[in-house]
């Protein structure tokens, strides 16, 4: 078991631990993957602030994807979410919005994460 | 009821990350043409870039040959058939009636047809362009990137006035699968030859091993540590013997493709935005498995499932 495995192992805990609390507790952020809330998450309260703090949520992903993208790492679905946020926000549907947001807010940094680990410890990944 | 919805998305995405992290443990547990090609500067090499492939070899090709001791190292240019009898039971059967003949015969005749201004592609290639699928990709030193077959293709079609062909499949595969026919039994002999080829080998065999797409894997955790186990019904394929047998016609894509349309489906696979076929990625790419497919023959075109 590597470095990379125990913290797979406890990220996969912390997973399915929130996941239980999800369903009971409304307050609890969602979890797993790209629904685990981002430090910047934001909760809509269907204003004005609301929406311009989806949007700077969407536009500080947008710029890692970016980021990402240039340094060789994009996956497949980051751009549909990136739309259909959009078009949430464009509905007017802030909750459904902000949640897409954070979503790909997480998606956006964790993609940059994996550029940062490729760099650093692709060598690891050789075989011995 | 919509926490009850969230709720069993988490619990799927848990279950995702779980299948994804059980993946992973067992992969830790389980530890040109002639107007084109560079001139052949391998005595030029300095000595440790030469020392350094040929450890990448070794221990590369000395991977396979400890995780499957009883598999003979020609027998790799059949790609995953080579370890699983089942599944080469029916590609022998598939390989009597070659779904890809007509391609060969296309190819040919294409290969043959004169360009607009009387030139044909043997005009571009050393040899007409007949045995020379096992000098591909190489490294051009004028260009100063990897020139792949089918690129070569196209750059042949460029300077005589004709637009280039689509990478994916079609006529450039058609063609390719034709030339490769020409070089059956020809030992791979992909070079680094100078500092330059040495960076485009690097950034192969970083994208080789870098972990790609939502689904965290690298071709190595696939076609490496877990080569030769099976991803729900299929067996997963080596990486040593993967480029010789291109294009290959896949029993999925009803037709001929090139390597690199594989590679692009490979990404999806993994959930990572595949590279445009022929983009500097995908062709250091090739560039770091042919020489890591160094010494196994030639076989392509064939048939994959």
């Amino acid at each position: 078991m590597t470095f990379k495995h125990y913290f797979l192992l406890s990220f996969l805990g912390l997973a399915l631990v929130g996941c239980e609390q999800s369903a009971t507790d409304k307050v609890a952020p969602e979890v797993s993957g790209a629904e685990i809330a981002p430090p910047e998450a934001i909760s809509p309260q269907g204003d004005e602030s609301s929406e311009a703090a989806i949007r700077k949520t969407l536009a500080g992903a947008q710029d890692k994807l970016r980021i990402s993208e240039e340094r060789g790492f994009a996956w497949t679905g980051t751009a549909d979410l990136l739309e259909q946020a959009n078009q949430a926000l464009e509905n007017g549907e802030l909750e459904r919005a902000s949640e897409l947001s954070n979503a790909l807010s997480m998606q956006a940094s964790a993609l940059v994460e994996q550029a940062d680990y490729n760099d650093a410890s692709w060598p690891e990944a050789i075989p011995k | 009821m919509i926490m009850k919805v969230k709720s069993c998305v988490s619990w799927r995405s848990g279950f995702l990350f779980a299948g994804i992290l059980a993946a992973q443990t067992l992969s830790a547990l389980a530890m040109g043409e002639s107007e084109t090609a560079a001139p052949d500067s391998s005595e030029t090499v300095p000595e440790d870039i030469a020392a350094q492939v040929e450890l990448d070899i070794d221990a590369f090709q000395g991977f396979f040959a400890r995780r499957f001791p009883k598999v003979e190292f020609a027998e790799y240019r059949n790609g995953v058939y080579a370890l699983d009898e089942a599944s080469r039971e029916q590609w022998l059967e598939i390989e009597e009636f070659p779904p890809y003949e007509f391609a060969v015969d296309q190819g040919k005749v294409l290969f043959e047809t004169p360009f607009s201004n009387g030139k044909t592609y043997a005009d571009c290639f050393e040899n007409g362009g007949i045995g020379v699928r096992q000098n591909y990709p190489v490294f051009d030193e004028n260009l100063g990137e990897v020139v792949t077959l089918e690129l070569a293709i196209n750059h042949c079609r460029e300077r005589n006035g004709e637009l280039p062909l689509a990478y994916k499949k079609g006529d450039i595969a058609s063609i390719s699968a034709y030339m490769a026919s020409t070089s059956e039994g020809q030992e791979l002999n992909t070079k680094v030859g100078s500092e330059a080829a040495y960076e485009a080998y690097k950034q192969g065999k970083k994208f080789f091993y870098s972990k790609r797409g939502q689904l965290n894997f690298s071709c190595a955790d696939c076609h490496m540590q877990v080569s030769g186990l099976k991803l729900r019904a299929d067996v997963l394929g080596p990486s040593l013997g993967q480029v010789t047998g291109f294009p290959v016609y896949r029993s999925m894509w009803t037709e001929l493709g090139t390597l690199h349309r594989r590679y692009a489906g490979c990404n999806k696979n993994v959930r990572a935005k595949p590279f445009a076929a022929q983009s500097v990625e995908y062709r250091n790419l090739e560039y770091f498995q042919s020489v890591m497919n160094r010494g196994l023959n030639v076989n392509g075109p064939s048939s994959r499932k």
